[in-house]
C-alpha cells in the first residue's frame, strides 16, 4: 500500500513537471515577473473567487511551475490547544504549477509527500482535530504522533467566448499513528470534487460553482502493556463523554462529507469584487467494534460573504470586508439496550452547539516595479460560543485583532529576485466566559478545559517574516529558489511559539 | 447523497416526564408509598435522585430522555382484602426503561421485604 502509493506520487511529480516542462518549451523563462505575478500579496483579494474553478481560468497571466523540498518545524512552549500538542517538525516535498494553455484556458495541479512529527498531543487519538472536534477518541496519556500526508490535486478552466467553465479534484491521503502506547492509528480519505461556471457581463463576471466532498478515517487505538492501558473517552464537547461506551470501544470509523455552493462577482479591471458562499457537511462516527453503531454525528454549517473594491493601475489598491458565520452542533445518538452486540439507536439528541463569527475589514495598497510593494492592514472580530446542554457547560471568548503586513518583491539584477514579507498581528480580548458543572466533573476533564480555555481566550501577539531569493539562470527557463521563515507569538499566558520554515526548489 | 444534500435540523426537545405506577404484588390496596427513586441514565451514566410520598405512582419530570436503570426502595402501607393494615418495606428495581416519549409511562411490581 504504501509502495503503491509513493509509485503514485512519483508519477504524479513527473507528469506535472514533464505538463510544465512541454508547456513551456516555448515560454521565456520564468523571471522576475512572473514571480512577482505569482507571490504577489494582491492575489490575497481574490483568493477565495478562486475557490470556483471557472475564475482560476483568470487567475494569473503567466505560467509558472515550483517543485521543491521544505522543513516547517513549530515549538510552543506549552501547547496552546492539548490536543494540538506542543509543536511538530514536518517536512515535504512538492510541486505546485498553474500553467496557461493559451490565452483562454489553463490548468493547475499540486502533488505533495509530508512526513513528520508532532509533538505533546494529549486529549486527542485521531487525526483531523480542527474538522471533527469535539467528537473525538482522547485519552490523558497522548504522545507524539508521527504523520504522513498525500495530496493531489488538479484542476482545468477553459474560456467559451463569455463563458468560462472549470473543474478541479482535490484528494488527501493521511496516516497519523504512534509507536508506544496508547497506539493510535488513524487512516484519512479526503476527496473533494469542484465545477463552476462564470459569464461575462459588461466589465464583470458572474460565476457559479458547486463543491461536493468525501471523507473517511478509521482509527482505533491499541495497548501493548498488558497492565498499561488507560481508558479512551468518546469525547462530546466541553469535557463530557459518551460514558456507556469510553473505555475500551477504541476501533472507530468516521464518515462524512457535504456540499458547498458558491457565487462570485468579479470585474475584469476595476470594481466591485463579491463573493457569497454557504455549506453544509455532516461526519458520522461510527463504533465498529459494536456493529457499526452510530455514536455521534457533527453538522457543521457554514455561510460567508467577502464583498469589494479593487483598482488597479500605478498604484494598485483594494477594500474588502470579510463576514463569516460558523454553526458547529452535534447529536449524540442515544443507544437503546444491545441484541448479540446490535444496538438500535433510540434518539438523538443535539447536544453539542458552537457558534462562530468572524467578521474583518482589509485594506491592501501595493506598487508592481522593478521594486514592487504591497501593504495590508486587516482589523477584525471574532466571538466563539460552545454550549454543551446537559448538564450544562459553556465557553465563550470574544477578540478583536489587528494585522499589518508588508511585502518587498526587488529584482536586484538581470539574474536575481528578492522577494520579503514581514507582518505583526495583536489579538486582544474582549471577555470571556466558562460554566462548568465542576461537582459533576472529574478532575483531569476541568484540568484540560481550564487549560484550554486560559489560552484560547488569552491576548496573542505575533511577528512573523519571510525572505525568498530567486537564482535566474540565462539563457535558461530554469531558475532556482531558496526561502526561509522564522515566527514568533506570545500569549498573556506567558507562554510563547516559534515557528521556523526552510525551503528550497527550482522554478520551471 | 440525500444525507449530504438534506438541512439538518437540531433535535432539542431534551427532556421528558415519567409515570411510574407501583404495583402491589399481594391482593391489596395501597394508601400510602415513602420512597427513594434512583434512575440512572444508561448512556451518560447521569443518576437522578428523589424521594417523597405517594399513594401509588411516582411522577418525574425534566429528565433528559434516553434508557434508564430504575431503582426505587421506600416503605408502603396497604390494606388487604380482609381490611387489614400492613406497613412493609418494598423493592423495585428495573435494568432498561426507555423514556423517549413525551409521556412515558411504566408499571413496576413491587417485591415486599418484610414487616
Amino acid at each position: 500500500m504504501r509502495d503503491m502509493r509513493h509509485n503514485f506520487l512519483i508519477i504524479s511529480f513527473i507528469g506535472l513537471a514533464l505538463v510544465a516542462h512541454a508547456q513551456q518549451k516555448d515560454d521565456v523563462a520564468p523571471k522576475h515577473e512572473v514571480l512577482a505575478e505569482h507571490l504577489s500579496m494582491s492575489n490575497d483579494a481574490m483568493l477565495s473567487a478562486w475557490d470556483n474553478p471557472a475564475l482560476m481560468e483568470m487567475a494569473y497571466k503567466t505560467s509558472l511551475t515550483q517543485f521543491g523540498v521544505a522543513l516547517d518545524r513549530q515549538e510552543r512552549s506549552e501547547p496552546f490547544v492539548l490536543q494540538k500538542g506542543t509543536g511538530h517538525t514536518l517536512t515535504s516535498i512538492k510541486v505546485d504549477t498553474y500553467l496557461r494553455l493559451s490565452a483562454g484556458s489553463a490548468v493547475w495541479g499540486k502533488a505533495s509527500y509530508m512526513t513528520g512529527m508532532k509533538r505533546g498531543i494529549k486529549w486527542n487519538s485521531v487525526a483531523d482535530f480542527d474538522l471533527l472536534e469535539p467528537d473525538i477518541l482522547g485519552d490523558t496519556v497522548g504522545g507524539d504522533t508521527r504523520t504522513e500526508q498525500y495530496v493531489f490535486e488538479g484542476g482545468y478552466a477553459s474560456r467559451i467566448n463569455r463563458w468560462r467553465v472549470g473543474g478541479e479534484m482535490l484528494f488527501r491521503a493521511e496516516q497519523e499513528y504512534r509507536k508506544v502506547d496508547p497506539r493510535m492509528r488513524s487512516i484519512v480519505t479526503d476527496l473533494t470534487l469542484r465545477t463552476g461556471v462564470s459569464r461575462e457581463l459588461g466589465e464583470n463576471n458572474l460565476g457559479l460553482s458547486v463543491e461536493g466532498n468525501i471523507y473517511r478515517q478509521t482509527g482505533s487505538v491499541d495497548f501493548y502493556k498488558p497492565l498499561g492501558s488507560v481508558p479512551e473517552y468518546q469525547m462530546l464537547g466541553l469535557g463530557a463523554v459518551y460514558s456507556r461506551f469510553s473505555g475500551d470501544i477504541n476501533d472507530l470509523f468516521f464518515k462524512g462529507g457535504g456540499i458547498k455552493v458558491q457565487a462570485d462577482l468579479i470585474p475584469n479591471g476595476n470594481g466591485v469584487f463579491s463573493t457569497l458562499r454557504v455549506s453544509q457537511h455532516h461526519y458520522e462516527r461510527v463504533a465498529r467494534l459494536l456493529n457499526s453503531l452510530p455514536l455521534s454525528t457533527l453538522y457543521n454549517k457554514e455561510a460567508s460573504v467577502r464583498v469589494g473594491w479593487r483598482h488597479s493601475s500605478k498604484l494598485n489598491y483594494a477594500v474588502w470586508a470579510d463576514f463569516k458565520y460558523n454553526r458547529r452542533t452535534s447529536d449524540q445518538h442515544l443507544a437503546g439496550t444491545s441484541s448479540s452486540q446490535i444496538y438500535p439507536v433510540i434518539a438523538d439528541l443535539t447536544m453539542y452547539k458552537n457558534k462562530i463569527l468572524a467578521t474583518s475589514l482589509t485594506a491592501l495598497v501595493g506598487h508592481q516595479a522593478k521594486i514592487g510593494w504591497n501593504v495590508k492592514a486587516q482589523i477584525g472580530y471574532l466571538n466563539n460560543k460552545q454550549e454543551f446542554v446537559y448538564p450544562h457547560r459553556s465557553m465563550r471568548y470574544e477578540h478583536a485583532y489587528g494585522e499589518l503586513t508588508g511585502q518587498i518583491i526587488t529584482k536586484v539584477s538581470k539574474s536575481w529576485s528578492l522577494t520579503g514579507t514581514a507582518g505583526v498581528s495583536y489579538f486582544g480580548r474582549i471577555s470571556r466566559n466558562l460554566v462548568l458543572p465542576l461537582a459533576d466533573m472529574e478532575p483531569h476533564f476541568i484540568e484540560m478545559l481550564n487549560h484550554n480555555y486560559r489560552f484560547m481566550s488569552a491576548d496573542f501577539a505575533s511577528a512573523s517574516m519571510l525572505m525568498r531569493a530567486d537564482y535566474h539562470f540565462a539563457r535558461s527557463r530554469f531558475s532556482i529558489f531558496a526561502q526561509a521563515g522564522y515566527g514568533y507569538t506570545h500569549s498573556s499566558e506567558r507562554e510563547h511559539q516559534n515557528n521556523i520554515m526552510f525551503s528550497i526548489g527550482i522554478n520551471l | 447523497m440525500v444525507a449530504i444534500t438534506s438541512c439538518h435540523k437540531d433535535s432539542d426537545d431534551y427532556t421528558t416526564s415519567c409515570e411510574i405506577e407501583l404495583i402491589l404484588s399481594v391482593e391489596g390496596e395501597m394508601e400510602v408509598i415513602q420512597y427513594s427513586i434512583e434512575m440512572m441514565n444508561l448512556n451518560t451514566r447521569d443518576v437522578v435522585t428523589a424521594a417523597g410520598k405517594t399513594q401509588d405512582v411516582i411522577t418525574v419530570s425534566e429528565i433528559l430522555r434516553g434508557a434508564y436503570s430504575i431503582n426505587i426502595e421506600g416503605v408502603v402501607r396497604y390494606r388487604n382484602a380482609d381490611g387489614d393494615v400492613f406497613t412493609q418495606s418494598f423493592r423495585v428495581q428495573s435494568e432498561y426503561v426507555l423514556m423517549v416519549d413525551n409521556d412515558n409511562k411504566i408499571e413496576l411490581e413491587m417485591t415486599l421485604m418484610g414487616t
